[in-house]
């Protein structure tokens, strides 16, 4: 008779977790930060609550993302195509656990967590009971800026065709601030308020708008290759610290990219943006581009023969073919190419307007 | 503390103190048994107790193909375990379970791979080596062996429990001890005291029950004409309660008695349910004093209960208040009610606001129409005081 009580109970033990071992078990893991560069480090965090009168001994919490994010104390991470990760923790009744893990931005990209599987085990630890939690947390590495020393050289040069062929206009809804008349002012740029206030006569002065654009296309083709993956890494540093130079700068910037957008799936564009405000969305648009192999050509993201944007190609590839093409589009405007290079560079000859320049890596 | 370590740690020590008692607990059995037999029924308990003294050169030979540096340093310390299980029980026989341990002990040593040996650990299979003592009991009348071989079984079975259930502890932990994180102390807590909980339970239960005991098997061999066996079991159940005079009487003259197993069964849910109410009591102390720390790198919490949970939306009031409600708010109800219905003079619309019905019925009442609101929406209804105003 007591053994079989005692069986009952055990028993009961089992019945009771098969029944209720998911009851009030909620998993939630999110990155503390919504980005970070590459190189920084950054907090992933994990909340476990357990809202019953039933303890959890061992909990297992499992998931799974892209292998850019390196956990400081690589224990409990397996990587091989992506990153694998488990940890173990232990539940009180009714109680909430939260675990902060640090990582290091090892690479730019984009980083999702869908899903994260959860292992249980009952409170003798004999059966083992598995289920999943949806996750909705994501995570943008932006790619590194590169130092204003280095980025001065093709920035001036692209400052330098842009400010030669700025086309001047009054913006007459910028105003800069009032300066004494001169002769030859016109009439209607006189400020009758400010004049009649302090009896001399005072104009405005208004801002100049820049009607040059400039346009940079990135080329991501090649991966697996270490070379290649380096190269195009540095591609994207440069050509995304250009983008915010000339932002901030004022000029208006559009980018293109062969490269897929782990969003939309699609080649990476960022049609025209302008103002510093617009820093972080573009950065992030950078984060998300993707090197592959059999990549559409470059040479079909560039501008269009006509209008006046001032095209930057940020390309590894040393081929002729490609700089011929370039500056065959370029016509006679005097577009830039930069070439990342490892270790050595094949002079290519001048084609046309455009002007090229070796960036060591 | 650094033996321990190299050992394992505390909880592969108690695995191994384990090991021991379960070698020691079968020759134990055995030894009790045959000096029984040999010197009669007085010897039992003494050689028994005797007998566990064993697990002291268990322990040494362990240790010994543990920490000993060279093969023949093991030997001699076995050899010496072997003497001392002679010196300890008296018989030179005594040495023949220790020599067995070292033997594979001695094999594990030299095979790359250690394989466990049934002296390592108890086993479930291992409870029937009762029977041949226990059979014995039975033909011969030996009651207080029988007794004992009823223990022996339970013990051991208690012992196999805890240790399975700590080896299985044990074995996730080694699993993943190269994991970072692991809370380990929490684990073993919650899972360790769930073991012991119910080793302990279980031989709170049994263990009373075989010692207040009387019954005895008796297999008796009948000389009769078919020459056959006949097994009577005798089973003279003593009580261990004192039944009171009048219940007694009560019962002498009844046909019904009720059984003993049934008793004891009441009386170990009662016990059960005292150790629950035992242990709930503890949970509602511990819960008032607890707060939330910090284990390595998490933030432990503790859900305090309703002001974790999210605020339940109030329940839609629509319906009139039930008849037995008698409630300052369903009163309240009940007077606004009254007061529209008696001014109506056509059905009113049930989607109206209570501000539309009282401009259609012309009730200009700003008090009556506050104390509504306040029953009807809001969540902690009207005070008694409230309902009583608005009977004046």
């Amino acid at each position: 008779m007591i053994v079989l009580l005692l069986a009952a109970l055990f028993f009961l033990q089992s019945f009771l977790y098969d029944r209720l071992w998911g009851k009030g078990l909620e998993a939630k893991i999110s990155f503390r930060e919504e980005y970070a560069t590459e190189d920084d480090t950054a907090v992933l965090t994990e909340v476990i609550v357990n809202n019953k009168l039933l303890p959890l001994p061992v909990v297992e919490i499992d998931f799974h993302m892209d292998k850019g994010l390196r956990f400081s104390g690589e224990a409990n991470t397996a990587v091989s195509d992506r990153s694998y990760r488990r940890d173990v923790f232990a539940l009180g009744v009714r109680q909430k656990i939260t675990r902060t893990l640090e990582f290091q931005c090892a690479r730019r990209g984009y980083y999702r967590i869908d899903q994260a599987g959860l292992d249980v085990r009952n409170l003798l630890l004999t059966k083992k009971y598995v289920g999943s939690s949806p996750q909705d947390t994501d995570f943008y590495v932006l790619p590194r800026m590169v130092s204003t020393q280095r980025i001065q050289i093709p920035f001036s040069r692209i400052m330098g065709s842009v400010l030669s062929r700025k086309k001047v206009y009054d913006d007459p809804f910028e105003f800069a601030g009032l300066r004494d008349y001169s002769r030859g002012d016109p009439m209607k740029y006189i400020n009758w308020k400010a004049s009649a206030k302090t009896g001399d006569l005072l104009v405005n002065i208004h801002e100049s708008t820049l009607s040059q654009k400039v346009a940079v296309v990135v080329d991501l083709e090649g991966l697996g290759v270490q070379q290649a993956d380096v190269l195009n890494e540095e591609a994207m540093r440069i050509a995304c610290t250009l983008c915010v130079r000339l932002l901030e700068a004022g000029v208006q910037v559009e980018a293109w990219s062969n490269g897929l957008d782990a969003l939309t799936g699609k080649p990476m564009a960022v049609p025209e943006v302008s103002g510093a405000g617009s820093i972080l969305a573009l950065r992030k648009t950078f984060a998300c581009a993707r090197a592959d192999n059999g990549l559409l050509p470059i040479q079909s993201f560039f501008p269009g023969e006509e209008g006046d944007v001032l095209c930057v190609l940020v390309s590894r590839s040393q081929r002729e073919e490609l700089a011929r093409d370039f500056a065959q589009r370029a016509g006679k405007r005097e577009w830039v190419q930069i070439v990342p290079y490892r270790e050595s560079y094949q002079e290519l000859p001048q084609m046309g307007m455009v002007q090229r320049l070796y960036w060591e890596v | 503390m650094k033996v321990i370590r190299r050992l394992g740690g505390w909880r592969e020590l108690l695995l191994r103190t384990m090991g021991w008692l379960h070698c020691a607990l079968l020759v134990a059995l055995y030894y009790g048994t045959v000096l029984r037999v040999i010197l009669g029924e007085e010897s039992l308990s003494w050689s028994l107790w005797r007998a566990m003294l064993l697990v002291i050169p268990f322990a040494v030979v362990d240790f010994a193909g543990e920490f000993s540096r060279k093969m023949w340093q093991f030997l001699a310390v076995g050899l010496g375990a072997c003497g001392l299980a002679w010196l300890l029980l008296g018989y030179p026989l005594a040495a023949a379970p220790v020599a067995v341990v070292c033997f594979f002990r001695g094999k594990n040593r030299l095979s790359e791979d250690p394989v466990e040996s049934l002296l390592d650990a108890p086993r479930l299979a291992l409870v029937l080596v009762v029977l041949p003592p226990f059979l014995y009991s039975a033909m011969n009348g030996g009651a207080r062996l029988q007794k004992v071989c009823f223990l022996w079984a339970a013990v051991y079975l208690l012992l196999w429990c805890a240790r399975t259930g700590l080896a299985r502890i044990q074995g996730y932990l080694a699993l993943n001890q190269k994991m970072a994180g692991v809370p380990i102390k929490r684990i073993v807590r919650t899972s360790g005291l769930a073991v012991v909980g119910m080793v302990l339970l279980a031989g709170a239960l049994l263990l009373p029950a075989l010692l207040m005991e009387d019954g005895y098997f008796h297999i008796e061999e009948q000389k009769r004409q078919t020459a056959q066996a006949v097994v009577e079991i005798d089973q003279s159940q003593g009580s261990a309660f004192q039944v009171p005079e009048w219940m007694r009487a009560m019962g002498e003259n009844a046909q019904f008695h009720i059984p003993p197993f049934f008793s004891y069964f009441l009386m170990a849910v009662g016990v059960a349910l005292a150790a629950m109410a035992l242990l709930y009591g503890v949970y509602l102390v511990l819960r008032n004093f607890r707060n939330s720390f910090v284990d390595h790198r998490d933030v432990v919490q503790y859900l305090h209960g309703p002001e974790d949970k999210l605020e339940a939306a109030p329940r839609e009031k629509r319906k009139r208040p039930a008849f037995w409600d008698r409630s300052p708010s369903a009163q309240v109800r009940r007077k606004y009610r009254r007061a529209v219905l008696r001014l109506a003079r056509e059905q009113l619309p049930q989607w109206a606001s209570p501000q539309e019905i009282e401009d259609q019925v012309g009730l200009r009442d700003q008090r009556l129409h506050g104390l509504y609101e306040k029953a009807r929406y809001s969540r902690e209804g009207c005070t008694v005081q409230e309902s009583r105003e608005l009977k004046r």
